[in-house]
């Protein structure tokens, strides 16, 4: 029976999350005092990234002089919360949240009237690099959660893929 | 030059990265071994023993071969700056269209798991390899491939290596 039990790239997690982190804060719609903040929220409101996971081995390949090359996916959520919404405070967040999931898979996405396309990942450590942010799913922003104080959460799901690379 | 015995552990397989084909990247008289084959997943040293089988009128069956020759296919073989045998590969194959110097490659073929673990493990030196890239492309949005088919040949030395600091390969021809 084969081994389905998934395997995580536990040193890297860490790493990974500070660079995501950074990246996202970086976004050019992002306003000047505002942050997306790591794995929490204020009551009233706030953005947040939270990992879906840990950075998980999707595939691993043994080469013949003792290379590894790992590529590791790293899902995580960016929430934006929002206190008692309108309906076009809804449709303007949720336009925000696909948009800043455009930025992050690299594609050009208009800001202040201005075309802006994300140039290239942060580098990391070692020999880990980012390859990619996909959509999971391919799904827009969702809304993710209504709280009892009336403060909705809306949500897009992302997976950073990245690839690390050593000698046996 | 004598038998050997493997440095492994009995009862295991021997690890697939205990065989490595190095590119000579320096010169032939101060060679510099480079690894061949990253990023490569499966790759065999194949033998054609030229063999013919005949039958004599008692009918017994003779077979009669030549020495082996030896082939290595690696692919895909992506461009990367960090492989120096593919850069000089490159250079000689695609910048330079070099076929006479890609014909005459001076090639080691280390045994790692016989001998001396190290120190002193099998190699065999060929001086005269063809090495030659088959093509270079790929697929969109993939990586820049070259993949190389290496024909061992020229003169045959054996004799033992050895791995030192960083991976450097010393070659000691025998005796």
């Amino acid at each position: 029976m084969a081994d389905e039990t998934p395997r995580y790239d536990t040193d890297g997690f860490e790493e990974i999350t500070q660079a995501i982190l950074y990246l996202v804060n970086t976004f050019p719609e992002l306003e000047s005092g505002d942050s997306i903040a790591y794995a929490t929220l204020r009551e009233d409101g706030g953005k947040s990234l939270q990992p879906l996971d840990g950075a998980v081995i999707q595939t691993e390949k043994k080469y013949i002089y003792g290379d590894v090359s790992q590529t590791c996916l790293y899902p995580f959520y960016l929430i934006y919360r929002v206190g008692r919404p309108t309906e076009n405070r809804r449709a303007a967040i949720k336009e925000w949240l696909d948009k800043i999931g455009r930025w992050l898979d690299r594609q050009p996405v208009q800001v202040g009237g201005q075309t802006v396309q994300l140039s290239a990942y942060p580098l990391l450590s070692g020999s880990r690099r980012f390859l990619s942010f996909d959509r999971q799913l391919q799904s827009p922003a969702f809304l993710y959660a209504t709280n009892e104080n009336g403060t909705e959460d809306w949500a897009i799901t992302l997976s950073a893929k990245y690839r690390y690379d050593y000698h046996l | 030059m004598a038998d050997m015995t493997f440095n492994t552990v009995a009862g295991e397989t021997v690890a697939r990265e205990l065989l490595v084909a190095y590119l000579n990247t320096g010169t032939e008289s101060q060679p510099v071994w480079s690894p061949v084959g990253k990023r490569v997943e499966d790759s065999s040293i194949a033998m054609d023993w030229s063999m013919e089988q005949k039958t004599d009128i008692f009918g017994n069956v003779y077979t009669n071969g030549k020495k082996a020759v030896k082939t290595q296919t690696f692919e895909p073989c992506e461009l990367d700056a960090g492989d120096v045998a593919q850069m000089k590969i490159w250079n000689l194959a695609i910048k330079d269209n070099n076929v006479n110097a890609l014909l005459n490659q001076d090639m080691l073929i280390c045994h790692l798991y016989a001998g001396t673990a190290d120190t002193a493990f099998f190699a065999e030196r060929y001086k005269s390899c063809a090495v030659l890239p088959s093509g270079i492309g790929g697929e969109g949005g993939g990586f820049v491939g070259m993949p190389i088919d290496i024909t061992y040949g020229g003169e045959r030395v054996v004799g033992t290596a050895a791995k030192g600091s960083g991976g450097a390969i010393t070659f000691t021809p025998d005796n």
